[in-house]
């Protein structure tokens, strides 16, 4: 019997793929998010109601991974030329190579930011880079305040967290304390937003972040 | 169940590594606390993926590591089961720090 060290990163070949792609969205100029979200957070209408409000402003793109139908896809089109719709069969979360594959259908001459909206889960989308710039996670009012210390992978990584769905503050009680308290420990770096796509409220803020994004990223551009 | 993507990146990673004409017996991999991998079902998807492979059969190790937490008050770090464990000095606020570990460590082979 033989003892081999390795000590090698499990996930490298993913890694690697997200590498190529973050290297093709930069040399494009591309600010490129990814948004993880638990189902029924509020994700794709928060994409479109950002997509109505970015255009004429910024080109976007969208990747949006679910395990089956086009459903998000179409609910998209209506507001942005490129809109690709992966699915993953029983796949829980968007690997590199799904976004490499995706790239490889767009026109990235085209573009100034991706979104990709991955599956609807909190856990498994979070450990897997996918090339992008920032990620944002998306936590709902209606999901509950407690949800951020109970997913604390999501609230390490994320540049940016999303509370939605604030218009039903009035019907569900959400402790801001509690939620923020638990992002504090786990992220102190982490900007926290309250965002309504239905409303509006704090659809401003969330825009100019996208933009500013933008901006970083085309001046880091080679 | 994203232990099954995991199982499968490893099994490639173990096929690296393995040195040619070995068979290999145990594979030992650690996972940080934010990976939320569960070692039960690691263990299964190694299993199934393993499957049919000339690596059917070895045993999987998954090694999960504690907190490493360190204190907002006093700096210091310690390390705990727990995210929430309070730091020695009595401080409630810890920060984590790692933990996002997903490493591939080590492979038990039997000569040729």
């Amino acid at each position: 019997m033989q003892q081999v060290q390795v000590i090698e990163n499990v996930l490298k070949m993913n890694d690697e793929i997200a590498a190529m792609n973050r290297r093709a969205l930069r040399e494009a100029g591309i600010a490129a998010v990814n948004i993880i979200g638990a189902p029924g957070c509020g994700k794709t209408l928060l994409l479109e109601e950002t997509l109505k409000r970015l255009a004429g402003v910024l080109r976007c793109g969208v990747i949006v991974g679910d395990l089956a139908t086009q459903r998000d896809a179409d609910r998209m089109a209506p507001y942005c030329r490129q809109v690709i719709q992966i699915n993953t069969g029983k796949g829980c979360h968007l690997e590199a190579n799904h976004v490499h594959q995706a790239l490889a259908r767009m026109d990235l001459r085209d573009m100034d930011v991706l979104f990709i909206e991955n599956v609807g889960n909190l856990i498994c989308p979070v450990g897997f880079d996918l090339g992008q710039d920032a990620k944002v996670g998306i936590f709902s009012v209606s999901g509950g305040d407690d949800k951020a210390g109970k997913h604390p992978f999501i609230i390490r990584e994320a540049d940016l967290l999303l509370v939605t769905k604030t218009d039903l503050l009035p019907y569900i009680p959400f402790d801001w304390n509690l939620f923020s308290e638990d992002v504090q420990r786990l992220n102190p770096q982490a900007q926290i937003m309250r965002v309504s796509a239905k409303s509006g409220e704090g659809m401003d803020a969330w825009i100019e972040w996208v933009v500013q994004r933008r901006q970083t990223g085309a001046a880091r551009r080679p | 169940m994203h232990e099954f993507s995991i199982a499968t990146a490893l099994l490639e990673l173990v096929k690296q590594h393995a040195p040619a004409g070995t068979t290999v017996r145990k594979v030992v991999m650690e996972a940080g606390p934010l990976q939320s991998v569960d070692p039960q079902a690691m263990e299964w998807a190694w299993q199934a993926v393993s499957e049919g492979t000339m690596y059917a059969g070895a045993e999987l190790e998954v090694r999960v590591l504690p907190w490493r937490l360190r204190c907002r008050d006093c700096g210091r770090e310690h390390v705990a089961d727990d995210m929430l464990s309070p730091c020695p000095c009595g401080c409630q606020v810890c920060h984590p720090t790692g933990g996002d570990e997903l490493r591939l460590v080590s492979l038990t082979v039997d000569e040729p």
